[in-house]
This record gives C-alpha cells, structure tokens and sequence, in this order.
C-alpha cells in the first residue's frame, strides 16, 4: 500500500541516477581529450623534446584510438582507478581520499550553521510576521543571500582575522577544538547564504501553511495553538527546508574551491585548484568525477527524502 | 437551488459597483510598473545599477587617473586628494581601476547572459514545444551540464583553451543554458495547451509562427527576470575565476583581478581587496534585488520553474 | 427550554475604531438542544463567517466589534484561546466544505483523528485507538482499522468528509456546525452524507447549525431555519412556515425562483441586482434597492428584526 509505492520509487530514483552519471562522466572524459592541443605538449611546454612527448603519450594512454581510451576509461572509473597524478605519482583515489574529510568537515558545519541560525530565525519571521524584527530580518537575508561568498569570506577575513585578530586564517587545526576553531570563519562565509535562503523559505513556508484549510480544522478541534503551530504547520514546512539544502550543496563544492583557497585549507577544493593549476590531468578528472557523483547522490538524497516527507510524490 | 440574479437593472445602484469591479481585476498586463514602483528596495537597486552601468559607459571621461599608468615610486598609499582611494601594489589609482572594471564586468556579464539566454531559451521552446523524446533528451542534457560545478568545470576549460575572453563567455554561457531552458521549457509548456495556441494551430499557422508570436511574447517577462538574475551570477563568476587566476589577465583591470591582486597584501594592506570587493557586492546585490522585485511584478500568468 | 447557544446582536467586521467596517450587522439568533437549524443565504451573505465568528476562526483581519456568543453562559467572543480550545472539537464543533484541503496531507487520518482525543480528554493510547475505530465505523467508513493508516489523499472526497465527520462527533458535542458538507460532493454522495448526519444526529442527541444555500437540503433536514442576506438575518421560523409563507421579500424571491416539483410555474422568477458590495452598503434596508415591494422607508430607515410569533422574526418594513 503506502509503504510499497514507496519502496517503488526509491528503487526507480536510484536507477535514474544511473544514466545521469554515465551522461556526466562521458562529458568529463570528452571536454578533457576535445581540447585543442595535444595534452602531453600543454603539460610538458612547448620545448619538450618529441621523444619525451611520445613517452608521455605512452604513460597517459594517449596513444589508443579515442574508442578504446573511453572503454579503458569507463572500466577504470566503475573499478575506483583514477590513474596516478602526473607530479606526484600518487595514486589518485588516494589524493582524492586524503581530501574529503576536509572538504566534507567544511560541508557539514557550513550546513549546521545554516540550519541553525537560519531555520529558527525563518520561524520567528513568520511568527512576527510584518512586524519591524521580520522587515530587517528580510531584508538582511536578501543581502545576505546576494552578496557572492568569496566576498564574504574576504570580509570576515579582513574583519576577524586581520583587523580584529580573533580567528586564524589559514589552516585547518589539530584536535577536534582546534579544528572547530579554524572552521569557524569559513563555515560562517558558506553558511551565511544557506542561511539567508532557510530563512526567506522557512518564513513564507509557515505564513502559507498558516493560512491553509487544514489548519483551520485543526483549530477547529480545539487543539492548543502551540501544536497547531509546530506540529500541523512546521511539518509541512520543512519539506521546501530539505530541498533548499540540498539545491545549495552543488554551490557549495563550487564555492568550496575558492572558499578553500581563501582559508588556506586543504581539501578536494584546494586539490582540484593545484592540479588544474599544474594540468595535473589524472587528478583533475578523478576530481571532477567525484564531485559530480557527489552532486549526483546529494540530489537523489534530497529527492528520497522529499517523498517521505510528502507521501503525495511517491503516488504519482 | 440557488436565487437566480440578474443584473439588468441599468438604473440600481449596485449596477455601478458591477462595473468598478470589474475594472479592478488586473489585465494581462506585462509588466506592473505600479507595483514596482511601491518596491522601494527595487527602485533603489535600479538607481544603483543604473549609477554602474553609467559609470560603464562613461568611463573615460570619468576617470581621474590612466588605469593602466603604474607609478612604483608611489604604491600603497592611503586615500588622499590625488587618488581618492589610493594606489594599488603598482602604484595604479585604485579608483580609476575600479570604474574601469565596472564596463570589463559588465560586457563581460551582458554578452555571456545574452548568448546563454538565447541559447537556452531556444532549448527550452524547442524541449517544451516538441515534448517527447527530443524533450527528454533536451533535458537529460540540460540535468547532466547543471550536475557540474560551473566554477571546476569552467576552471578545467579555461585551463586548456587559454584565458581568452571570448572562451571565457563561451564557457561561463554554456553554464547559464540549463537555469534558462529550465524556465523557457515551463513557460512553454504552460502555453502550449492553452486555448489560443489551439485556435491558431486550427486555423493553419505554421509552428515557426505559433512560436513567435504566442510564445514568444509570453516568455519574454520571464525571459527579462532570468537575464536580470543571471548577470548578478556571471559577475561573481567572472570575478571568482579572476580571482582564482584563470579569469581574464592583467593588467587589465576587472574586479576579480584587483581582488586577488590585494589578496596577497591582505594582512597588510587590505584596502586593496576590499575596494572592489564592495563594488562588486553592492552591483551584485542590486542585480539580485532588482530581480526579486521584477519578478514579483511581472505578469502573475508566467509561473516559475523549480526543480 | 432555554437555548443550548444564544448569538445576540453580533457586529463582526474589519478594521478597527473609525475606519472599522460591519459585515456581520445585528446577527441573532438560538440553537436549541437536539434540534437542526438551518442557515439559509446565498454565496457571501455571512453564513460561514457567523459559524466561523461561534468557533473563534475569523482570520485575523476580522474581529468581533459588538454582541456576544452565549453558550452555557459563558460569551464565547471573549475567552482566550486556552479557554475556547476546551469548548472546540469538544462541546461545539464544526465540519468544513472542502473535505478535499481540510485534512492535513502530511498525517494519517488515525493520527489526526487521535489528537481529538488526547487533547479533550485523558485516554490511554489503547483507548484512543479503540474509540477510533467505533466512531470510523459510526461513520460508516469500511475497514477502519486499515484506514488508520492512510493518509488523506488515499481517500475519496466523500470518504475524507465522513472522517471529517468521525472528527467533529468523536467527543460526543452538544453542537455541530456543519458548514456546506455536501457542496463540494458528488449528488448521490451528498444523500449518503446527509442521511449519515441525520443518522448520528437523532442517535446522539446534538443539535444541527446546518449551513447552505440549498433550499432542498434545508426542507429535508431542518426544523428551524434562519435566511441571511447581506450579512443580516432577515427571516426566522420554522421550515414549515418560511416555506409556505415566507414574509421578506427576499425570502419570497427565494422560494418561488427554485423549482419545486408539481409546480406549475412554467419560467422561475428571479431576484433584479446584485447583492451591495461592502462599500456600498445602502443606507437603509439592504435589500431595499432590489426590492419590489420597497417603500419610501426602506430606503432611508434600516428595519429593526422583529419577532412576530415566538418562533417566527423578520427584518422588513413591509413584512408580506
């Protein structure tokens, strides 16, 4: 019955993400050998010696017909085998390992100060709705959701880093205190434009919740206007929360390249900078693949826990 | 059984209050220049963009100083009359930098939202007129480019294929595709099946002709908020690849240039950053402001497309 | 017998002081223990805002400027709405036109029909769910226990609106305010609802505020009715004597423009105009412009509602 429909679509979600995958990395694998040049010369300069270019051919597999380097390179990625950076000789996967818990850390505070800062304040919005405290708070979360976060990022840099030295800026820490404690500033500059978004949706989630009909029968059965508002009306307004999360989780391993080059922290970010810089070509690809597979899962994510918030999507 | 009412009564004086209500009901205006009017942060963020885009086109004749003429012997100074926000790392007057940056981020931003838009709004009509497998294919397409981290993927291509400006468009453009289709494709969509476009089709008019005069004319508001919202994006954009090095090289200035170049200095000299940095917030913001306040005037028929 | 719910001389409007304006003008009326009244008007006319002012629902635009709500004894307009949630969903409930948004699509029907128990009464969860069950099958909904678990758009509408039903009557009301149940329903579901609510009315004992502008539904269930028109009551009495010698104007418009079966008339009259738009509210009786019987003082004077008989009352200078 419910729960059935259900379990059909997850699986059916969950196999979609498979063709979109595929699309994604065939393009990654065409934009990086399409490009005008021959690699090996872009990597090398251009005094390289034909021999060394040829060598290089070799060692990068450039010297197959295209066919048999996309198979080659299908069989490899579903393996997990990224290849070996071109600079260090370490194993890709290793590199890309090594980064994500930083990255991952960055993320995962970034979100929880989002959360909460901006799911509080987008209720109390609605709940002062009109009121003074619910204007400035709108208009602030409209600034904050336009200004670009590297730009936060520079200012809160300039401001509690430089002028007013309280927080570091570079590094990442030892020990959980001091990893927090370097996090604090770069979180706060992602945090602040998911926040700013919470807010604006939470807020005009709830106000159209509160006018619904179903809110009135609730009232209607003579239930504490205490939980018809955070019962009847929060539960369905979390479910736009969700997917503003998740939508925002794609800026954020854009802005995670930048946010980590202006922090000085190592991660995938800083990783995929280096090795575009260096044309690292191993590296970047392995960067690239696992950035849209994250991206890939992060939506599947948020669209299975859509539908279990809102039993209607699953019927269809 | 309902009382059956008629209102033939030309002298009642409720037969007036008929007819200025039904004067009250809003039309199928395009845009509602009164309720923009009444939004005051939009008009602010109007008279600011307007202010930037002057700035733009009138650059050389405002600027005090040669944006490009370095001075070592007089770098790093502090505001004073003869530069009003000081010089930079090369001695170059900060401020002249900045107004020249504003035209570099403008072009930069209107030629890239402009090819993009087109490009994608083209996708869209053609995906939400057509429908079936060339819509979905459209799409999966569409899904498949928005999967990628525009800055990484823009990073990459500008790696290999050189800083160029015009590469720099081209990519940046391609990122902007999916966000416009997305939006051309629903508003299609939403007139596709309504009564007028039936009626036309009935009457003979080639689909080439449906598409431009009944579509059309009815994306064009959306069509205006997305080239709005989207400039706000391709700015940050620009200034962030700048910034990151691979942007558009000195010494020509732009915003994301003169920000990494003060990036370095910044625990001694932060000014240099931070200069640009707020031009580049307020025109962002504004853009962004001036958006959220067309769209919500816009023609309430043209419903937004969320994922 | 005293009335079980006494509305006397409601004025509800919007806006406050001076710039307050009346929508509800001198409502009153009784509703006894055990019996159905109907309230009669067209779309706009006030009903659904009196039963909404009885339950404390006014959107907050609105608000209640003179005139009281007795039930008990208490005046319903001035408790706080601690007190009123003692009263609603347990004393006096109410049942909604659109079955189809009165549910919330994100809880099962067993969970929304629970929170009426847990919050008027102490049971255990055992007995939450038992009492459940027997009101679902009072309302005869098949298979309640499987229907626990279902969520509102599992439903149909005619099913949702028995659990709208099975909600309003779980805690045994002296009053339910049923307002247009059937409008928004098919017309052979619409018996079965009527026919249901007749049913558990006569079995429990309630009394019946039935709103409409159905004249059929009101001759088949109602005892009393009152007749609304621009937010006034302008006609009261019962079923029998409204519908054979009906004394407003309006009134009179009303019965003879629906069809009745065996009736000669061969074209249904109809009422000239429209009803007053808010602003423009005549300064006199409202119904003085489309009148056919409006005298000189219909149009300067308001007529005061006035009770002929003890039952009957109506609010016209020139009662037929």
């Amino acid at each position: 019955m419910g729960g059935y429909s259900l379990f059909k679509y997850f699986i059916r979600r969950t196999l979609l993400t498979i063709p979109t995958m595929f699309l994604c990395i065939t393009i990654i694998f065409f934009c990086l050998r399409i490009v005008p040049g021959d690699p090996a010369l872009i990597i090398l300069g251009n005094q390289a010696t034909p021999e060394a270019v040829k060598e290089l051919h070799k060692t990068m597999g450039l010297d197959a017909p295209i066919w048999q380097q996309y198979l080659e390179f299908l069989s490899d990625t579903i393996q997990g085998d990224f290849g070996k950076s071109l600079y260090s000789g370490k194993s890709v996967s290793q590199q890309l390992f090594e980064g994500i818990p930083h990255t991952f850390n960055l993320a995962l505070t970034s979100i929880l100060f989002a959360c909460v800062v901006g799911i509080p304040l987008g209720i109390v919005s609605a709940r002062k709705h009109n009121t003074l405290f619910d204007d400035g708070l709108r208009v602030t979360s409209l600034i904050a959701l336009a200004a670009p976060s590297f730009l936060i990022g520079i200012f809160l840099l300039i401001a509690f880093s430089v002028k007013i030295p309280i927080f570091p800026s570079m590094g990442v820490g030892e020990g959980f205190l001091g990893k927090l404690y370097y996090l604090v500033l770069p979180s706060i500059t992602i945090g602040s434009g998911i926040a700013a978004a919470l807010v604006r949706f939470m807020s005009s989630s709830m106000l159209d919740e509160i006018n619904k009909d179903y809110i009135r029968t609730a009232r209607a059965k003579g239930i504490p206007e205490k939980f018809v508002f955070y019962k009847h009306a929060l539960r369905n307004s979390l479910i736009p929360v969700v997917t503003v999360i998740g939508l925002n989780i794609t800026g954020l391993l854009s802005g995670a390249v930048i946010i980590e080059r202006i922090f000085g922290r190592p991660g995938l970010g800083a990783l995929a900078l280096e090795a575009i810089f260096a044309r690292d070509f191993p590296v970047v690809q392995g960067c690239l693949i696992l950035f849209t597979f994250i991206v890939v899962i992060v939506n599947l994510l948020v669209d299975l826990s859509y539908s279990l918030l809102n039993p209607k999507i699953h019927q269809s | 059984m309902q009382a059956q009412l008629s209102n033939q009564d030309p002298n009642s004086s409720v037969g007036n209050d008929v007819k200025s209500a039904n004067k009250k009901t809003k039309g199928n205006t395009f845009f509602d220049w009164k309720t923009f009017r009444q939004n005051r942060l939009g008009m602010l963020s109007l008279f600011v963009i307007v202010f930037f885009v002057l700035l733009a086109v009138f650059a050389h004749w405002i600027m005090p100083h040669d944006p490009l003429s370095q001075d070592i012997l007089n770098k790093f100074q502090g505001i004073s009359k003869e530069h009003w926000l000081g010089t930079d790392l090369n001695g170059r007057d900060v401020l002249s930098r900045i107004i020249f940056g504003t035209r570099i981020s403008l072009i930069v931003a209107f030629c890239t939202v402009l090819l993009g838009a087109t490009v994608g709004f083209a996708v869209g009509i053609i995906a939400g007129y057509k429908g079936g497998l060339v819509d979905d294919i459209l799409m999966r397409i569409m899904d498949a480019i928005m999967t990628f981290p525009l800055i990484l993927f823009a990073l990459m291509l500008l790696m290999v294929l050189g800083n160029g400006v015009t590469t720099l468009v081209i990519i940046i453009s391609i990122g902007m595709i999916p966000g416009c289709a997305r939006i051309a494709r629903g508003a299609t969509l939403d007139i596709k099946d309504s009564e007028f476009v039936k009626a036309a089709l009935s009457m003979g008019s080639s689909h080439l002709r449906i598409v431009l005069t009944h579509i059309l004319p009815n994306i064009l508001a959306s069509l205006l908020v997305v080239l709005t919202m989207n400039m706000s994006l391709v700015i940050m954009v620009e200034a962030g690849l700048s910034f990151l090095g691979v942007g558009i090289s000195p010494p020509t200035p732009t915003w994301g240039n003169m920000i990494r170049d003060g990036f370095t200095y910044i625990t001694t000299k932060p000014s240099l950053a931070l200069y640009p940095g707020i031009a580049l917030t307020i025109l962002v913001i504004a853009l962004n402001l001036f958006g959220d306040a067309l769209r919500d005037s816009v023609d309430p028929h043209i419903k937004r497309q969320k994922k | 017998m005293g009335a079980l719910l006494e509305v006397k001389n409601l004025r509800v409007g919007r806006g406050k002081k001076e710039e307050f304006m009346g929508i509800l003008e001198d409502v009153s009326f009784e509703v006894y223990e055990g019996e159905t009244l109907g309230i009669v008007g067209e779309s706009g006319c006030g009903k659904s805002m009196t039963a909404l002012t009885i339950m404390g629902l006014l959107s907050k635009n609105l608000s209640v400027e003179s005139g009281a709500v007795y039930f008990n004894g208490t005046d319903l307009t001035k408790l706080s709405t601690t007190e009123l949630n003692q009263i609603r969903g347990k004393d006096i409930s109410m049942i909604f036109q659109e079955p189809m948004t009165s549910l919330n699509p994100a809880f099962t029907i067993g969970n929304q029909l629970a929170e009426v128990f847990k919050h008027h009464g102490n049971y255990s969860k055992k007995e939450i769910r038992e009492k459940s069950i027997e009101i679902l099958t009072k309302v005869r909904i098949p298979d309640p226990e499987e229907k626990l678990k279902s969520y509102p758009h599992e439903l149909s509408g005619g099913m949702r609106q028995r659990v709208m039903i099975a909600m309003a009557l779980a805690c045994k009301p002296k009053i339910v305010i049923a307002d247009e149940p059937t409008t928004a329903l098919d017309v052979t579901i619409q018996a079965q609802i009527l026919d249901l609510l007749n049913e558990l009315q006569s079995d429990l004992n309630m009394a019946v505020m039935f709103i409409t502008h159905d004249l059929g539904v009101v001759a088949e269930t109602c005892q009393r009715m009152i007749v609304m028109y621009a937010g006034q009551v302008i006609e009261e009495g019962t079923v029998e004597e409204v519908f054979e010698h009906p004394s407003h104007p309006y009134t009179r418009g009303l019965m003879l423009s629906s069809p009745r079966l065996g009736s000669k008339v061969k074209r249904l009259k109809t009422i000239e105009g429209v009803v007053p738009d808010l602003d423009n509210m005549p300064k006199g009786c409202r119904f003085a412009p489309r009148c056919e019987f409006a005298t000189d003082i219909c149009y300067e004077q308001a007529p005061l509602f006035e009770k002929i008989s003890t039952s009957r009352g109506v609010r016209c200078w020139n009662k037929l």
